[in-house]
């Protein structure tokens, strides 16, 4: 194998997931099967990932393999938000269309800018950043806009009753949850390269790139991340109020979810 | 379109008339008889005791088409269920448009429910409401609740100062308006630049009439607006309502408060096992 890492480098990195179960094991924690269980899931799912990129990215093959990929990507995402958050409604066709809105915008940025070249190789990890990162932000709005409204509901109907549209009425949560999503992305966005070095950056240097080049790369990302988390969030805070109110700006039941 | 419980062909009522019609409430299981309704023959601007005088019900029809003062609300056959337990079971009623009506009955009889559904915050499952004769599902429900406010049983003030909160419900209302909505509901304009959550609760809770006040509306549904109040507030609070009626805003006033039911109402409904009734007012009982 090429790269920095062989396959005995791998079976050497598992002594640390030893570390981990040991820890673990004698402070009886026991998680330690559970880290075992998830350190062999993860293996197979990069193995099986790496080689189906392999085949979606081998010299040749054409760009619409790696518009597919990203599309299951986008599929997969979605249910995986809603999973996450079963207590918001509707969530994954929003979470899917928040998304798609999100890449319409970052790739079309950065490819139709021609920031990167528009190949596999550029377009599947820099969707699955963007769409990863998406992911946390989209369930973090679809939740808090959720409680807002559950929780605040006497407030919202005051409002209704004022005789504001459910638009109008909702404007106050809506901000709230948009905070709340964008925040933790904010605070890592400026924390970056001080507290932490972002992967895309590690990775790079340690496939030998250039820092400077490895640096302006993590910044795109960056870039990228932010404002894909906006948009994501913007489009499911907004899609939510329309589920969340009749057409005639009644505020649906929303049922207390058992957890809470 | 006109509500088709508003008789196409009924004369202007006479004043006897229309006393007995504002005290008249139907249900498909009427308690009263169904020949007669007790309704008092009140004199023009009397405070009416339901059970108190006699007329044919034949004869207290409805008021005409033309006069749609007399009737605000009509409810025909209306029916709400809430997770299987019929909150409102096929109530047919209509509320007079002017004076205080108070809505009583034991907790969880529908009270609140019944108030939700005349400015649309609820639906019926079944059956249809009127305002001044027409179906709330064909008014703009947005414009409904500006000429229906509604002041909730437990004060729910918006963050910022109380004219901010004002503000929300006419964004263009100018200083002197906001100065007044305060006035009419015996608080002290000073307060305007108060933070609202920092008024007492009974501030607080007139606060939120005057913030209803705003709007303009012509009726005003009071959802047990002084059960969190003490004696003094209570009192301050059931003055300021008789003064908007008298300054022609009609009111229902949802309460499980006999005493305060007898002190305030122009006429009493009872709200029992999801129906309605008119009952007279001192055999009102918890």
């Amino acid at each position: 194998m090429n790269g920095p890492v062989g396959w005995a480098g791998l079976a050497v990195s598992l002594l640390l997931v030893a570390v981990a179960a040991a820890i673990s094991w004698w402070q009886h924690l026991g998680l330690h099967r559970q880290i075992l269980i998830a350190a062999a899931r993860a293996l197979a799912q990069l193995l099986l990932v790496g080689a189906a990129l392999t085949l979606v990215l081998s010299p040749g093959r054409s760009i619409w393999w790696s518009w597919l990929w990203v599309a299951a990507m986008l599929g997969y995402a979605s249910a995986v938000a809603r999973r996450r958050a079963p207590e918001v409604p509707h969530l994954m066709p929003l979470a899917l269309a928040s998304f798609a809105a999100a890449a319409v915008v970052t790739l079309g940025v950065l490819f139709g800018l021609h920031v990167f070249p528009l190949t596999g190789r550029t377009l599947v990890p820099i969707a699955g950043m963007m769409i990863g990162n998406s992911m946390t932000a989209t369930v973090l709005a679809g939740r808090r806009l959720t409680d807002e409204l559950r929780d605040k509901r006497d407030e919202v109907e005051a409002r209704l009753a004022l005789g504001q549209s459910s638009r109008q009425a909702a404007t106050p949560y809506v901000r709230a949850a948009l905070r709340a999503a964008l925040t933790p992305q904010i605070e890592t966005t400026k924390a970056t390269g001080l507290v932490f070095l972002p992967g895309a950056m590690t990775g790079l240097i340690l496939a030998g790139a250039a820092p400077l080049q490895a640096v302006l790369v993590q910044a795109v990302i960056m870039f990228l991340v932010l404002a894909a988390t906006a948009t994501t969030t913007v489009v499911i805070a907004l899609g939510l109020i329309r589920r969340l109110f009749t057409p005639d700006h009644r505020l649906v039941y929303l049922p207390i979810p058992a957890d809470h | 379109m006109n509500c088709p419980l508003m008789p196409v062909r009924s004369p202007a009522g006479d004043s006897a008339e229309i006393a007995c019609i504002m005290g008249a409430v139907m249900s498909n299981r009427p308690t009263l008889p169904a020949s007669t309704c007790h309704l008092p023959k009140a004199p023009s601007g009397s405070r009416e005791m339901l059970g108190q005088g006699m007329c044919d019900a034949n004869s207290a029809k409805r008021p005409s088409v033309s006069d749609q003062r007399a009737v605000a609300f009509e409810l025909e056959q209306v029916t709400v269920v809430r997770a299987g337990r019929r909150v409102l079971d096929e109530v047919t009623a209509w509320i007079p448009g002017a004076g205080i009506t108070v809505v009583s009955g034991p907790s969880g009889a529908g009270k609140t429910t019944l108030l939700r559904l005349f400015n649309r915050l609820e639906v019926p499952d079944e059956g249809t409401v009127c305002y001044r004769g027409q179906p709330l599902d064909e008014l703009d429900p947005l414009e409904l609740r500006r000429r229906v406010g509604m002041v909730f049983q437990r004060p729910t003030p918006f963050p910022g100062t109380v004219a901010d909160n004002l503000a929300v419900a006419r964004p263009q209302a100018g200083a002197g308006e906001l100065s007044t909505a305060l006035e009419r509901v015996a608080l002290d304009p000073g307060l305007l630049g108060q933070e609202a959550r920092t008024l007492s609760g009974g501030e607080l809770q007139r606060m939120c009439l005057a913030r209803t006040l705003v709007t303009r509306p012509e009726t005003l549904l009071l959802d047990e607006p002084t059960s969190a109040l003490d004696a003094r507030a209570k009192q301050v609070f059931e003055a300021t309502a008789r003064r908007l009626t008298a300054q022609g805003i009609t009111i229902i006033w949802v309460t499980h408060d006999y005493a305060q039911a007898r002190r305030v109402a122009d006429r009493i409904y009872q709200l029992r096992d999801g129906h309605l009734t008119g009952i007279p007012a001192e055999e009102v009982s918890p």
